[in-house]
């Protein structure tokens, strides 16, 4: 186990002269209080730094050495900062030293310092190598997110309930890793290696036997085109590894730049929109001259309609008196001129009657065609028509084309100024090469998928190969297949052991991660524990058994403090848990709570606070005797902080 | 007997006025504006008579290509013997009256249709 016992930093961060904090012995929380600008952060990262050699920013973004010197003395010419830690770890001593110091004068980037590391167990000073095997023992990089942590990198374990999610698949590796699950799955590696080694080695010796020559030559090529496909599938599998790599850096980028990307998201779109809107208004415009063309036609229509009826009316009126004026003539000449015949008697009556009494009323025809009948056959040349609603339905869809241009334009005008400031030329490659590296991912598993399928072909091949093999067995072959047989079985049996080994820590680390939640949660009545999933995702259970869909941010944290908590107590790699502002998402009950379980979840706890999360009468009520040491940083300037012991 | 003219012309004034309704993009060609006001004009009652002091902008053959306008004046305007020379007028005073419309009641296409 590892326990930190002293920590020193000079030049760095705020605390320009040598600062020291002792953690002491006894299991429990050491408190270090500070305000923003403080430090705290500082503290955490001077740990970081020692063991590792890197400083992290916001978004677990390595910052650049440069700018972690001392401001004050930077700006005296001092430029440098040292980390010395003194713990305990496996029965020994340790005093891990790493300094950073300039090259030249006036150093401006990284490339003008250097960076020199010392380890020393007990009395003895360990080599460059040696140190490195040993602190990759006593504190893997990989697994420190489990010890040394923020809130933001505790918001990170939600991407373990997401399935296919690349951030919760490295997480969940990281679990597996701090569980000590890999020792054994390399020893199943290990076995099958062999077991394939023996196969081969039987394989070969039966080749050399005149009686079984054919099947073990069959059989070695059958194992060597089984070992090309394993290669194979390595090879893609190392591919993927690679892929996912810039998966998730493309990730992280458009992550920082999420708000550019949805704004430039929006800006193409609209842009799309607006294009669009361009094509339809002109193809719109298209068709609404066309229509106009004939517009004037339906702007005739009624008074040619009336004209014409007015034309009809003096036509028939025209008609009328022709014809009277024939009845009269005939009256007048006792004989019909249309039909030849003499008109008399009652005929001639019914006509005289029908004529008007003043003679003079009835006009003389004047023969030709009549000037209404000419004017009707006028405007009968004119063709009629009517698209009113064509072109009021054109004019209207043209005017709402424009108003959505006009909005438009003024969008993008006002996102264009919202990414004044950041580089949309880069955010759109980094999406481009996102969505190609995306592709290639889903390329490399399905070449995964069939290489694996011709392997287990090959596989079956070599089994149904062996099988016959077994019945010629002399005794040396005998012995080769059972030598392979073991080593097979022994590999069964390491895989089997893995999956219960895993099966079990889920378990138990379900079991220890329910127990804290429900030891911080001020909904203690309502829920009953932990559900953890195959990629340790934990959710929420309800007492009715249901999981609990929609968490609150507050929750989400509480269930990541108890996951770190559970994997402190499964884990064989343990050590001290160092947090810093972890209570920013929780309100008081819950900061209570977690206070008070924060001596389960590991034996030693630094704690880096602000007061106004929570106060020291607050935190000596809660903690009693946990609270094995408290620190004050204080300001001495803006860019000085000093570590005061409170007693 | 008065002699009638060949071609429909347009004035100073109905000049611009063509091209400011051209702006708009409501029509294709300046001849459709054209027809669609001397329409306007006649369903505004607009009286016989002439316009002065025009210039040629389109042979009347080409205006009037199926000769509809020309027998459709001279029964709505039956005393007219300068069918041509009408045609002018309506589409120089049509063009007066959509342009005082439009410019005045800021309305589009379909509305003036109503």
């Amino acid at each position: 186990m590892l326990r930190l016992k002293r920590l020193e930093v000079e030049g760095f961060g705020p605390f320009a002269e040598p600062q020291v904090l002792e953690f002491p012995d006894a299991p429990g929380v050491t408190v270090v209080y500070g305000e923003n600008m403080r430090g705290k952060t500082s503290l955490l990262n001077a740990i970081r730094y020692a063991f590792f050699g890197t400083v992290l920013g916001r978004g677990s973004r390595v910052r650049r050495l440069h700018t972690i010197s001392n401001r004050d003395l930077a700006s005296e010419g001092q430029f440098g900062f040292s980390v010395s830690l003194t713990f305990d770890y496996d029965g020994h001593e340790y005093e891990l030293v790493r300094e950073c110091k300039p090259t030249v004068k006036s150093p401006s980037n990284d490339e003008d310092y250097t960076q020199t590391a010392m380890l020393r167990r007990g009395t003895s000073t360990l080599g460059p190598q040696e140190r490195e095997r040993a602190l990759q023992q006593i504190f893997p990089k990989e697994v420190s997110r489990f010890f040394l942590f923020d809130g933001e990198l505790l918001q990170e374990y939600e991407e373990l309930l997401i399935n296919e999610s690349e951030a919760g698949h490295r997480i969940s590796e990281a679990i597996e890793r701090i569980l000590g699950v890999p020792i054994l799955k390399r020893g199943r590696t290990h076995l099958t290696q062999l077991s394939e080694e023996a196969d081969k080695h039987a394989a070969k010796e039966a080749s050399k036997r005149q009686e079984t020559q054919a099947l073990g030559t069959a059989l070695q090529q059958a194992a060597e085109q089984k070992e090309a496909h394993q290669k194979e599938v390595a090879r893609l599998q190392q591919q993927l590894q690679e892929l996912n790599a810039q998966r998730t850096e493309v990730e992280q980028f458009l992550q920082s730049v999420q708000k550019y990307a949805s704004i430039l998201h929006e800006r193409d779109e609209a842009s799309a929109r607006l294009d669009q809107a361009a094509k339809d208004e002109k193809l719109c415009r298209g068709e609404l001259q066309k229509a106009m063309g004939e517009a004037w036609r339906s702007l005739l229509r009624e008074p040619v309609r009336a004209a014409r009826n007015a034309a009809q009316d003096e036509a028939q009126k025209e008609l009328n008196a022709f014809l009277m004026s024939l009845r009269a003539k005939a009256v007048e000449d006792g004989h019909c001129g249309t039909c030849d015949q003499a008109v008399d008697g009652p005929v001639l009556a019914r006509l005289r009657a029908s004529l008007p009494e003043e003679p003079d009323a009835v006009a003389a025809p004047t023969g030709g065609v009549s000037a209404a009948m000419s004017r009707l056959a006028d405007l009968n040349k004119f063709t009629e028509a009517d698209n009113v609603g064509e072109v009021r339905l054109l004019w209207k869809r043209l005017r709402d084309l424009e108003l959505e241009q006009v909005t438009l334009r003024d969008r993008i005008t006002d996102l264009n100024a919202a990414l004044a400031d950041s580089d949309p030329e880069t955010l759109r490659r980094s999406k481009a090469s996102y969505a190609e590296v995306l592709e290639k991912i889903s390329v490399v598993k399905r070449a995964i998928d069939d290489e694996g399928k011709k392997g287990e072909e090959k596989d079956q091949n070599i089994q149904r190969l062996k099988k016959k093999l077994e019945s010629f067995g002399t005794s040396d072959l005998r012995a080769s297949q059972l030598r392979a047989k073991i080593l097979r079985d022994a590999s069964e049996v390491f895989g089997a052991a893995v999956d219960r080994y895993k099966a079990g820590l889920r378990s138990r680390v379900e079991a220890t991660a329910s127990k804290l939640f429900l030891s911080m949660t001020t909904e203690k009545q309502d829920y009953s524990g932990l559900t953890i999933n195959e990629g340790y995702g934990l959710t929420i259970r309800h007492r009715d058994g249901r999981a609990e869909e929609a968490r609150s941010a507050g929750a989400e944290h509480v269930v990541a403090l108890a996951l770190m908590g559970a994997l402190q107590n499964n884990a064989p790699l343990r050590g001290p848990i160092v947090m810093d502002s972890p209570f920013g998402r929780l309100d008081e009950s819950h900061t209570d709570n977690v206070i008070q379980t924060l001596p389960e979840m590991a034996e030693q706890v630094v704690l880096l606070v602000y007061e106004a999360e929570v106060g020291k009468a607050k935190m000596r009520d809660v903690l009693r005797s946990r609270l094995v040491r408290e620190y004050q940083l204080e300001r001495i300037s803006a860019r000085r902080t000093n570590v005061r012991e409170v007693k | 007997m008065e002699r009638d003219r060949e071609s429909v012309g347009l004035n100073p004034e109905t000049q611009a006025i063509l091209a400011e309704l051209e702006e708009h993009g409501w029509f294709l060609e300046g001849q459709d504006i054209a027809r669609f006001c001397m329409a306007y004009a006649i369903r505004a009652k607009i009286t016989e008579g002439a316009t002065a002091g025009t210039e040629t902008r389109w042979a009347a053959g080409n205006f009037d290509k199926t000769g509809e306008i020309r027998a459709l004046l001279a029964a709505l305007y039956p005393s007219c013997v300068t069918p041509v020379r009408l045609m002018e007028h309506l589409v120089n005073e049509g063009l007066r009256i959509v342009a005082a419309r439009v410019r005045s009641e800021a309305i589009g296409p379909a509305e003036l249709m109503d």
